[in-house]
């Protein structure tokens, strides 16, 4: 390992340093932001068919929100883990702790198909009214993030195995961690609004 | 990244943990009508913007970034609470109102 190029992106200090690429934060701020106007159209179709939520809200399994939220949580503690044994060289251990994140992925992509399945199969799509119809979109759109960030994840574990922990591959490590944890972020927010809150 | 930061994202992420349930079973107990059970469930979602804070500051790691990106976050989330949080009470009164 290049201890001295580590040292010299370890945030030991609070001088300031952005985690990653600057490049990659303009992707995330401008993610983030494009989600805050759907977050506030969902809340706008809520506050104008305070009923037809309430009811729609009645459809959706809770406990699959609940599961998908923590399953999401603890995959963004493992890349953190992960992120801090590539910064100290524990290249296997890091490669593991990506591989635990990518599980944690998929568990939520499984948990999400068997929701989309339950649903589809009781008869709600994205015709069937307004809620459903943000629902699935949302959610659809937050899902293909998560499978971006699953791909980011393995393209992560790949250079893991075979690079050292230079200043650049750091940098790269972290931009993809980034982006997992607005993955998890974005969802932390979509759980409350279509699980929790549409009640009379 | 210092083993001091790594417990304190351990205590980060238990304390997301905890939030999460303690607020999905909090929020359970809303509805039926009245104004109180209206006020846990923007409480639930105080805590979701809360947890998003957390995330961001403790895992995103933008507790050590510059001030400029520390600073945009912030923004991102008083737009985005704001937005949230206020539509979610302006529709209370109708729900209030019946």
């Amino acid at each position: 390992m290049n201890s001295a190029a580590v040292e010299e992106v370890s945030p030991t200090h609070t001088s300031g340093r952005i985690p990653g690429e600057a490049g990659a934060w303009v992707f995330i701020i401008g993610d983030m932001f494009i989600f805050t106007a759907l977050f506030g159209v969902i809340m706008y179709y809520r506050s104008q068919h305070l009923e037809l939520f309430a009811e729609s809200q009645q459809e959706l399994n809770q406990a699959f929100g609940l599961i998908n939220t923590l399953v999401l949580l603890t995959g963004s503690i493992l890349v953190v883990r992960a992120s801090a044994a590539f910064t100290a060289a524990r290249r296997l251990v890091a490669s593991r702790l990506l591989g635990a994140a990518i599980a944690c992925g998929l568990c939520f992509v499984a948990i999400k198909s068997l929701e989309y399945g339950s649903l589809i199969q009781d008869g709600w799509w994205i015709h069937s009214n307004e809620f459903f119809m943000l629902f699935f979109v949302i959610t659809g759109a937050h899902l293909l993030h998560l499978l971006l960030g699953i791909g980011a994840l393995l393209l992560l574990r790949k250079q893991v195995r075979r690079d050292a922990s230079t200043r650049r591959n750091l940098a790269l490590f972290e931009s993809g961690a980034c982006y997992w944890h607005l993955v998890d972020l974005l969802w932390l927010m979509l759980f409350p609004m279509f699980y929790m809150v549409n009640v009379l | 990244m210092s083993r001091n930061i790594q417990t304190q994202a351990i205590w980060v992420w238990m304390s997301l943990v905890v939030l999460t349930t303690g607020s999905f079973f909090f929020g359970s107990l809303g509805g039926g009508g009245s104004g109180g059970e209206h006020i846990l469930l923007l409480l639930v979602l105080a805590i979701a913007l809360g947890k998003v804070w957390l995330v961001g500051r403790y895992f995103m790691e933008l507790k050590y970034a510059p001030q400029s990106l520390r600073r945009v976050a912030d923004i991102w989330l008083v737009i985005t609470g704001c937005i949230i949080l206020g539509l979610f009470i302006t529709s209370w009164e109708g729900v209030l109102s019946g």
